[in-house]
């Protein structure tokens, strides 16, 4: 049997998984018991060799191959995956591209509230398949859909038509979304809180944070910034801090949260792994703009606009303009000309501080300076703005840390993400404000030269943050 | 050392040897894979071993970075209808695909394409090799299905390189109308190159070959060879097989080529004949001399064999 793994691309579903998985098989063998027999022999030897259990196979078997690996040939039985029928049988897409259907793609991307259009075809994701009209197939009901657009009784034909075979590079970009939303997959199951406890975390921060204003303080923030702290809910408990202010009383749960926030930017420092970094921004942008964002429907292109009264604009190195726009998902489709535009935004220059902590000493006196930074932001440029952000606050953590470590209030006002342009910049913190017409503008405040200039644009690389100083 | 059990040599099936032939099979192949030539003929007289050589090469092929060519082995039978759904369903069974008989031939070629498409991964150049044995059994429209499956995979970017082996005097037939110029498009595409495989043709050869029967391998814990296993008690333990090359080739080109005309002493009743001299004669008989061996060879070549009693009795 066949894996299907000429049409695989990177960042796949297991719903794509699958469907490949039967697109490469089905043409010979539909819904023929013979295939059946196959598949329940191939699964059971699968499990035996995983030193699994043979359950009674019923029906049809979930055989999916299973191989991120090229070199599936030489893997045996490793390059079969086995799902439970009750743990797939109903498993259905919301939402597809119809020109990434007609290659056999799914990815769970496309699955995400934010994205609405696909970025690599340009085209609106649609809950039905528009050449048979009706709603994605589940997987229980791949097998008997005939439909060209959204079956897998798809010819080579159709498949070479519909370019299925060719070039897969500019996919890696779900590969590498998956990959920051991963860990969000996994919060969003560990960290709950319940509205009252919401509430209270608000009117506790108020106090404790004044700076924070309670409006702003919201679910998404408070989850947020627990994440940015890398704080479990189950080690809440273990942070010992004079929350109570001198009194017997056992800290509630979320107080302990509270009080952890008192340690966010000690901790800062030490976590840049890349799931507390994602962790720390994700959510908080991803929840922001989840209910109001225009921006992920389209694809991505970043031109910053720098008009700076000091100095010379540095442009990016081709490296780091390249992982830049990996990280923006336009490789592939970008060409590299566009790149030439790109212009590092250092992050001195982006005050996300506030102005009355001035108890934090500045090395160098701050200069004038004003320029706008305008995101043009077509599909998946979401992703650039949360590594933009990621790259923000590790740097200024570092930053922090290095010149006054004894720092204790760490305001990073992420204040207005609005939808409307008309949402007045605050003079003390970045403000991001998105447009209806997919466009965003990062409206920054003038005389906010706060650290040295020589702490450039940091891009992720290899996960691992690299910025020049 | 590889660990052995001696007494494969009585399965003519699983009991081959590596010989200079198919080391220089080995080589040409690989020339060929190298050069980027996507198909080509190897012919050879019968029972000389040309399966047994592909066979035993097959998981050898490399690139040239070093990477494994996966190879598809599959052989025309004569029952086969001329037919390219045949072939096709031929090689969906060397895949072990259960299909029943109303599969279109676009159905398999869509599964063949998936499955040799999914072996060529494994190396970088995306190189997959289909080995077709029985070429002569063929028809020449029959090869359109292999022009069809290259076409296919080349347009997924894999390259699928063609090596038909066939028995040469019944090749013939199909070989003059494959040159023929209205079916230039078939040969330039796959007969550009051909090999002609031979068995041992010289003393050097068969000491080579004789030479394998005393490699040393493990059995039952113990070093051993299949010289020494079988005949060690009777000609010592550091008797070797070898050691009678010149008798053995000197009685072959006497005796028995002249007979045949033969130009290659094939392999099959080669080691048919060096199997009796070994555990029948050799391991109960003392080499006294020169005659009683050369005595002992005839027999063993006589009942391998190369000569069929009804050759024997037309003389």
């Amino acid at each position: 049997m066949n894996t299907g793994i000429l049409l695989r691309r990177p960042g796949e579903s297991n719903y794509g998984r699958y469907r490949r998985f039967l697109i490469s098989n089905f043409m010979l063998f539909g819904r023929s018991q013979s295939f059946r027999k196959m598949l329940i022999t191939q699964a059971e030897a699968v499990l035996e060799s995983q030193g699994k259990t043979i359950q009674s196979i019923h029906s049809w078997p979930y055989l999916a191959g299973l191989v991120e690996d090229s070199k599936v040939y030489d893997m045996g039985l490793k390059r079969y995956h086995y799902i439970e029928s009750s743990e797939i049988r109903g498993l259905a897409i919301k939402r597809n591209c119809q020109e990434c259907s007609r290659k056999g793609y799914h990815t769970r991307i496309f699955d995400q509230p934010w994205c609405l259009r696909c970025p690599i075809h340009d085209v609106k994701l649609t809950k039905t398949c528009a050449r048979c009209g009706r709603d994605w197939p589940s997987i229980s009901k791949m097998g008997y859909n005939d439909c060209r657009g959204c079956g897998v009784f798809i010819s080579n034909s159709e498949l070479l038509e519909a370019g299925a075979f060719e070039e897969r590079e500019s996919y890696k970009v779900f590969e590498l979304t998956n990959q920051i939303i991963e860990p969000l997959y996994k919060r969003n199951t560990t960290i709950t809180l319940s509205s009252s406890s919401n509430q209270q975390l608000c009117n506790k921060s108020t106090k404790f944070y004044p700076s924070f204003r309670c409006q702003q303080l919201r679910r998404r923030n408070i989850d947020s910034l627990i994440a940015l702290a890398g704080v479990e809910l189950a080690q809440c408990d273990e942070v010992v801090l004079d929350f109570n202010h001198g009194t017997d009383r056992n800290p509630s749960r979320s107080e302990g949260l509270i009080t952890s926030l008192g340690i966010l930017e000690h901790r800062i420092k030490s976590q840049l792994e890349m799931d507390h970094k994602l962790g720390a921004c994700l959510p908080k942008a991803l929840r922001s703009l989840e209910q109001c964002c225009p921006i992920c429907s389209a694809w991505l292109l970043i031109s910053l606009h720098a008009r700076r009264e000091i100095g010379g604009a540095q442009a990016l190195s081709r490296e780091e303009a390249l992982w830049y726009s990996l990280l923006s998902g336009m490789v592939g489709l970008a060409s590299e000309a566009q790149f030439e535009t790109l212009v590092p935004v250092p992050y001195s220059e982006l005050n996300l501080f506030s102005n009355s902590t001035s108890s934090r000493p500045s090395k160098i006196d701050p200069i004038p300076l004003s320029f706008d930074v305008s995101l043009k932001i077509y599909e998946l440029q979401f992703f650039d703005l949360i590594s933009t952000l990621l790259s923000f606050f590790c740097a200024i953590s570092e930053e922090l840390e290095r010149q006054n470590p004894t720092i204790n209030t760490l305001r990073i006002k992420t204040r207005a993400l609005e939808i409307n342009e008309s949402s007045t910049p605050l003079t003390d913190s970045i403000c991001v404000s998105l447009e209806s017409n997919q466009q965003a503008r990062f409206f920054l405040p003038n005389n906010s030269l706060r650290f040295e200039q020589s702490l450039n644009l940091s891009v992720m690389k290899n996960n691992v943050l690299t910025g020049a100083k | 050392m590889k660990t052995y059990d001696p007494y494969t040599i009585f399965n003519p099936i699983l009991f081959s040897i590596s010989t200079p032939m198919v080391n220089r099979l080995h080589d040409q192949i690989t020339g060929w894979l190298w050069h980027g030539i996507i198909g080509g003929l190897i012919l050879g007289d019968f029972r000389i071993g040309k399966t047994h050589a592909i066979l035993r090469i097959l998981d050898d092929l490399k690139t040239r970075s070093g990477e494994k060519v996966p190879s598809c082995f599959m052989s025309i039978a004569t029952r086969d209808q001329k037919t390219i759904a045949s072939i096709f369903r031929n090689l969906c069974r060397s895949f072990n695909a259960d299909i029943g008989r109303n599969c279109t031939a676009d159905a398999m070629a869509h599964y063949l394409l998936h499955a040799l498409g999914e072996m060529s991964l494994v190396n970088k150049e995306r190189r997959v090799v289909l080995i077709v044995d029985e070429f002569q059994r063929l028809s020449l429209r029959q090869l359109d299905a292999f022009a069809e499956l290259y076409d296919q995979l080349s347009s997924v970017g894999v390259n699928l390189f063609v090596l038909f082996v066939g028995n040469a005097n019944e090749s013939t037939p199909l070989i003059k109308s494959i040159l023929r110029k209205e079916n230039e498009l078939i040969k330039g595409r796959f007969f550009t190159v051909e090999y002609r495989h031979h068995g041992i043709r010289s003393h050097e050869e068969l000491k080579l070959c004789l030479k394998q029967f005393d490699e040393e391998f493990m059995w039952d814990g113990k070093k051993t060879s299949l010289t020494r296993f079988f005949a060690g008690n009777r000609q010592g333990p550091s008797w070797k097989l070898a050691s009678i090359s010149k008798v053995f080739w000197r009685v072959y080109r006497n005796e028995f080529q002249p007979k045949l005309q033969a130009q290659s002493w094939g392999m099959q009743y080669f080691l048919a004949a060096v199997k009796t001299l070994l555990v029948d004669y050799l391991s109960e008989n003392d080499l006294d001399s020169e005659e009683d061996l050369e005595d002992m060879i005839i027999h063993s070549v006589n009942v391998s064999g190369l000569i069929p009693s009804l050759v024997r009795s037309s003389q």
